[in-house]
This record gives structure tokens, sequence and C-alpha cells, in this order.
């Protein structure tokens, strides 16, 4: 249960979620809606798949991804999702570094 | 002798529920509870495993494809299975406070119009028919 607050805590893996709600989707279609880098989803795609929120499936040189949520995951998820948790960990980490840089430029 | 994890999940939710049964009668035999209570007891367990059934029922393993169709199969799933769960969880709790005989006709329905809305849905996501 540790592993999948873990997926849930983060609002990239939860988008990630919620566009596999709408179809099963190729590991290319999900990460066009991001702007991250192909290590980066591969690490976000890899916490779900351990967390056993997604199915993998290799067809060929695609990977499928299917969403593989219990009820009970799918309502932590919209709980998640409503009140934005990690949200604001994520964007003050954001700040942090960005303050940072800005530092070691100066 | 390697048993499915599944399979352990089951075997160790049918003790709990012959477990259950022995100790409502147990307590029955004993005069700490009535008859009434002991079917009431035993129809909340019946309820809460419809419930916990239900909730895995999506994560069972479903080659849907990645387009718009396995999409709107995956959609019948998510809603059969949020309908089962909680009318399992309305089940269990009608069984325990309704007074009878309105908590079996309570549970009946709820499960009555759950199954409804899950081949309801089913047939609408498939495209059986389309609702205007």
């Amino acid at each position: 249960m540790n592993t999948v607050f873990k997926a849930l805590a983060d609002p990239t893996r939860r988008r990630v979620l919620e566009l596999l709600r709408a179809r099963p989707m190729t590991a290319g279609e999900l990460a066009e809606h991001f702007d991250f880098s192909k290590p980066t989803m591969s690490a976000h795609f890899a916490v779900l798949r351990e967390a056993g929120l997604v199915d993998v499936e290799k067809s060929g040189k695609t990977v499928i991804y299917r969403l593989k949520l219990s009820v009970l995951e799918d309502a932590l998820l919209g709980f998640a999702g409503t009140f934005g948790l990690g949200t604001r960990a994520k964007s003050s980490a954001v700040a942090k570094s960005n303050a940072l840089r800005k530092g070691i430029a100066s | 002798m390697m048993i499915s994890k599944p399979i352990q999940a089951g075997l160790v939710w049918a003790g709990a529920l012959i477990g259950s049964a022995i100790i409502l009668k147990a307590a029955q035999t004993n005069h700490l509870i009535g008859a009434d209570a002991v079917t009431r007891g035993y129809q909340t367990v019946l309820g809460l495993t419809i419930a916990v059934y239900a909730n895995f029922m999506t994560k069972q393993p479903a080659k849907t494809p990645p387009t718009e169709r396995g999409g709107r199969m995956q959609q019948a799933r998510r809603v059969s299975a949020w309908a089962m769960v909680v009318a399992g969880l309305i089940y269990a709790t009608v069984s325990l406070l309704v007074p009878h005989p309105y908590d079996t006709y309570l549970a009946v329905a709820a499960v009555g119009t759950a199954a409804v809305v899950g081949v309801g849905n089913a047939i609408r996501c498939l495209g059986g028919f389309k609702p205007k």
C-alpha cells in the first residue's frame, strides 16, 4: 500500500493515470502529453508499474500501458487529485532549485 | 507447492467467512446473541465480500486495445466495479441496521440495481445502443 501512496503522491503520475482512464495508451502517446525527457517518463512509468497501478504489454516495438486500479485505488486517485496532494511539495522543490540556480549564477 | 496470490487471498477470505460463521454460531449457542443477530452478522459479512471482490474486479488482466473501443471496454469494467462495491457496502449496512424484512428487500434491490447498471453500461459503452 505504501508504494501505491508513493505513486499517487506525484502530480505527473496522477496525470498519467488520468490519461489512461480515457483509454489504454502507448508509451509514446503518453509521453506526448508531458515536457519531460524519456528517462524521466520511464522512471514515472516504473513507479506506477511497481505499485501495480498500470499493466504493461510489449507489442512489437510499442509498449502499451493500461489502467489497473482497484476501486479503492481509483477513489484514492480522485481524492489525491481533488486535494492536489504533492503539488505544493513539488512546486516548493522547484522554487528551491530555481533559487539555488539563481544563487549559483549570481 | 506454489499457490498464486489470488488463490491465497481467496483461501484467506474463505477462512474468514467460515471463521465468522463459527464465531456467530458459537455466540448464539452460548446465548450471547440471538438468531436475528447471527443472520444480520453473516449477511453483513456477505455484503462486505461482494464489496471486496468487486473492488478487485478492475485489477484482473484484460487485453484491451489502445483504441477508443478499448477505452470504452475499460470504462464498462470500471462502472461495473464501482456499482458493485457501492451495492456491497449498502448490502452490508442495511443488513446490519435496517429492520426485518426491509433489510432483505433493500439489500437485494441494491445488488440488483448494481447488476443492471453494470450490464446496461457495458451495452451502452460497447455500442449496443446510445441513449438520447
